[in-house]
């Protein structure tokens, strides 16, 4: 009799793969059009301003063509995301240069480019405010009274006190800027009404936020909306709240037309309009003993959250939960808000929040060793967090507790110590060298960071997602989540999670693309698939197969038999099916007012060690290579964990180094992929990961989430190698050469 | 539109023969005439590659091709590099080393490769490095990229 192997643990082959490589996976635009009308968007031309209505150009034909503005929206203009700030098409005002006023739909693209060119936006300009401090001064009313959306403080000891009483003070402001997304699939959505609904397909992370939303817009029951998600081309976060608007657009033009309409964005269009990740500035006063020991944190944050709330007020709550780092410290003061400004709206990405955070809590570290004369490496080993240590919110971390390990393997890994000996003696000999080596500097740098597990606080609780196992006539076994392929494996693991928990061959399980009338609500974003909604697979398949056992009367354990009962069973009119949802660990205690509590499950740890060389003459900086340590509890699909860490760290040395939105007006002026670079494979370094697998207890398979933190490591790995490099701290990512090179000039004119 | 002209050459060894506006994009050709929708509109600038193909042997962006340039030439497109049901195996190690994610990069990519391995460019890390640089790819890092053509290569 044979049993079945673990699923968990190999690197099972992406399951839309082939169909990925042959050119016949099907994205949003490669389904057929089958007589659906194209779609554009009328935009706002200023960033601030009064709005006072269109004119469509009389000469125009408008007959041949659907137009829709905001007083045509049956139901309540909005875009409910969280506040529900933000009107779905402009109304009144105008906060951001681009902003939808008004949809266009026409049979043919021709048709469209002249409508578009056909109408104009009336408006009467206000004073714009794109600085942050002008927008906290709150002289120019853009959200609220005070243009804050929200402030979360966190306060553990008495920050104040000790800082007063510390024998070292330490301060230090850093800056970190927009992002783009930069899927390579832009954002689409097509709308087809089909008599009493509508049925939207694209290109989106959560299909659940549009069935709510839509459902809203055109005041239909929920019921009346089905959502089916494309497979979708790279996301990052960026499809994860905008296509809330998007969707809603393509909804009201399919309503208003009776028709299918396709609305897909040009690549300028899309960097140009939707959601960046947030800008931040974050301000430390950082408190010591005379041998390093921390006493005392403040930490004051302020992220640009554009001119409405979308994720703000949740990326803001992670973003304070990371801001202390992975550091003891008994004395802690958080303060961070997000404001509202006449930039487009900022948006969920990558990390949410923690990137920022995590950037200047350990930029900040490497400068206040320098200034306490002590090795970062030995300032960090004496204040991380170790077993049963307390972070921020006065969570007790007990045995997921594995900083010190991350830091101590990624030394060992990337040779830490012997590299940098040694390149300071490169740098020691620069001068002595010939030609254009006598230009060169070499230096390696570490940062050590965690990422909470899941949603933050309240929210997980808040989702109750849900995910569902059903038996086949054939005696597999579909897995429904609502869990999206946007490249990261999903159908893939999901399969593998199921799997693990029925005791059956990964083969058995089938996984699909969702839909929102039978796919549960499992909501795809935070990292979360191998860790939450793996855990309610894992669950769900334990009880189905002791519901087939108990049906049959027997164990079951050779997976051949298991799989000719299931198919038995549902032969013989028997509905196998098992549904879970998620429900908080009961001993986790959250207080949201006070930001107080278990913030999270568990926490991936992680240290990032980056070595570069910087041409002084230049400025330019070339990685030479990063070695990525973390502790994930449990790896599913190493193959897939792997392509996770790479692409990240990928995304993140662009953001460290390269990626630089330059704003003028409120109006990206570099929306392209020329001007705004990513990296390409010349740009990039060897990525080396590496994983540790120490089970987290409120899983039942021990994985931790990984999707987001492998971005979180580069950008202060890099400006404290780019320290130790050049002898020179960069508060500002990113950090690129026309920065490095006159800090580089002013250091040696001193 | 009046100013169309009949343009002939082949598409993955098919004949095709097609009035057009000169300036009509390769892209539009593939995408909307042909229905060979594996080639992915990235950035219609000639700068992610997301669009590449093989044209008389070389990789070009469709998006930059206006068809007037084809008259004659031999076109492939990733729907030519496997049959019905089995991979070729540069797709084959694509998939075996995790070298796509979203896939929106992959076919392109794909091509880019396919024009460089069959001209016998070299496989060493930095030569790919160099090659796939006209080729933008936002989940990889292109390390798995890299290590599915090293591993096709090496099976040759």
């Amino acid at each position: 009799m044979k049993t079945t192997e673990s699923a968990l643990g190999n690197s099972v082959p992406r399951r839309e793969g082939a169909a990925k490589l042959r050119g016949d996976a099907q994205f949003l635009d490669d389904l057929p059009r089958d007589g659906a009308w194209f779609a554009g968007t009328v935009r706002a031309n200023v960033p601030h301003a009064r709005l006072l209505g269109v004119r469509p150009d009389t000469r125009f034909d408008w007959d041949r063509v659907v137009l829709v503005t905001a007083a045509d929206i049956p139901g309540e203009n909005v875009v409910p995301v969280v506040l529900r700030d933000q009107p779905s098409l402009a109304e009144g005002f105008i906060r951001y240069h681009g902003q939808p006023v008004a949809l266009v739909a026409a049979p043919d693209k021709e048709t469209l480019a002249l409508a578009l060119e056909s109408i104009s936006v009336l408006t009467s300009p206000l004073e714009p405010v794109f600085d942050i401090d002008d927008a906290l001064a709150a002289k120019t009313s853009i959200f609220g009274e005070d243009n804050v959306f929200r402030t979360v403080e966190i306060n553990k000891g008495d920050a104040n006190a000790a800082l007063q009483t510390a024998d070292v003070v330490i301060e230090g402001e850093h800056h970190t800027g927009a992002q783009e997304h930069a899927y390579l699939e832009p954002q689409g959505m097509q709308a087809e009404w089909n008599g009493d609904g509508i049925t939207i397909r694209g290109s989106m992370q959560c299909p659940y936020y549009l069935v709510k939303a839509v459902a809203e817009l055109l005041d239909l029951p929920q019921e009346k909306i089905l959502v089916i998600p494309n497979l979708t081309g790279g996301a990052f976060g960026g499809k994860d709240d905008f296509p809330t608007m998007l969707g809603g657009h393509a909804a009201l033009l399919a309503w208003k037309t009776r028709k299918t309409v396709r609305l897909i964005y040009e690549r300028g269009e899309d960097m140009r309009f939707t959601s960046k990740r947030h800008p931040a500035r974050i301000r430390h006063r950082t408190g010591f003993t005379h041998d390093g020991r921390l006493v005392g944190m403040q930490v004051e944050m302020v992220l640009n959250g554009g001119a409405y709330g979308t994720m703000s007020p949740l990326v803001i709550s992670r973003a304070a939960i990371h801001a202390a780092g992975p550091y003891q410290c008994d004395n802690i003061h958080i303060s961070a808000r997000v404001v509202a400004t006449n930039h487009p709206p900022s948006g969920a990405f990558r990390g949410f929040g923690a990137p920022q955070a995590l950037f200047a809590v350990d930029a900040h570290l490497d400068y206040c060793a320098s200034k306490l004369g002590m090795d970062p490496l030995e300032l960090r080993r004496k204040n991380l967090i170790r077993r049963n240590g307390t972070l921020a919110t006065g969570q007790n971390v007990g045995d997921d507790a594995s900083a010190g390990e991350v830091l101590e393997r990624a030394l060992r890994e990337s040779d830490f110590i012997t590299r940098r000996e040694a390149y300071a003696e490169f740098n020691r000999e620069a001068d002595s060298r010939r030609g254009a080596d006598r230009f060169l500097r070499r230096g390696i740098g570490l940062s050590l960071f965690m990422h909470g597990t899941g949603l933050s606080g309240y929210e997980e609780v808040f989702f109750h997602s849900g995910v569902a196992l059903h038996g086949n006539a054939d005696g597999s076994i579909t897995a429904l989540t609502s869990q999206v392929e946007v490249g990261q494996g999903t159908r893939t693991i999901v399969a593998q999670l199921a799997a693990e928990g029925l005791g059956v061959p990964v083969e058995y399980v089938l996984t699909e693309q969702p839909d929102t009338n039978q796919h549960p609500d499992s909501g795809p974003m935070a990292s979360r698939t191998a860790t939450i909604i793996g855990g309610l697979l894992i669950t769900a398949g334990k009880r189905f197969r002791e519901d087939v056992e108990r049906r049959q009367g027997s164990l079951l354990p050779d997976p051949l038999v298991f799989r000719a009962t299931v198919a038995k069973l549902v032969a013989s009119g028997e509905r196998l099916e098992v549904r879970e949802h998620y429900s908080p660990p009961p001993e986790m205690r959250w207080d949201e007012e006070k930001h107080q509590g278990d913030a999270y499950p568990a926490y991936t740890w992680s240290c990032c060690v980056a070595a570069l060389e910087v041409d002084t003459l230049t400025g330019e900086a070339v990685v030479l290579d990063v070695t990525a340590v973390q502790d994930v509890g449990k790896v599913v699909n190493p193959m897939f964990a792997a392509g996770q860490v790479q692409g990240g760290v990928a995304q993140g040395l662009g953001w460290a180094l390269l990626e630089n939105v330059v704003w003028k007006n409120g109006v990206m002026q570099n929306a392209n992929l020329a001007d705004y670079s990513i990296p390409t494979a010349m740009d990039l370094p060897p990525i080396h990961a590496v994983f540790l697998e120490h089970p987290q207890h409120r899983a039942p398979h021990g994985a931790k989430g990984l999707g987001e933190l492998p971005m979180e490591g580069p950008a202060p790995a890099v400006v404290n190698a780019l320290r130790s490099a050049l002898g020179i701290h960069f508060r500002r990512v990113p950090v690129t050469p026309e920065i490095i090179l006159p800090a580089w000039e002013a250091r040696n004119l001193e | 539109m009046n100013n169309d002209h009949v343009f002939r050459f082949h598409v993955n060894g098919q004949p095709v023969e097609m009035q057009a506006p000169p300036m009509q994009r390769l892209l539009d050709v593939l995408r909307e005439t042909l229905r060979l929708t594996g080639t992915k509109n990235g950035c219609g600038q000639g700068i992610c590659g997301a669009c590449t193909v093989i044209v008389n042997g070389q990789a070009v962006s469709a998006c930059l091709t206006p068809v007037v340039q084809l008259e004659g030439a031999d076109v492939q497109t990733v729907e030519y590099l496997s049959d019905r049901d089995c991979l070729s195996s540069l797709q084959q190690s694509f998939l075996e080393c995790g070298g796509t994610q979203c896939g929106s990069c992959t076919p392109g990519i794909l091509m880019a490769a396919t024009a460089h391995l069959r001209r016998g460019g070299g496989t060493n890390t930095e030569e790919l490095r160099e090659m796939l640089s006209g080729n933008l790819c936002r989940c990889t890092g292109y390390i798995k990229i890299i290590e599915s053509m090293q591993q096709a290569a090496a099976a040759k």
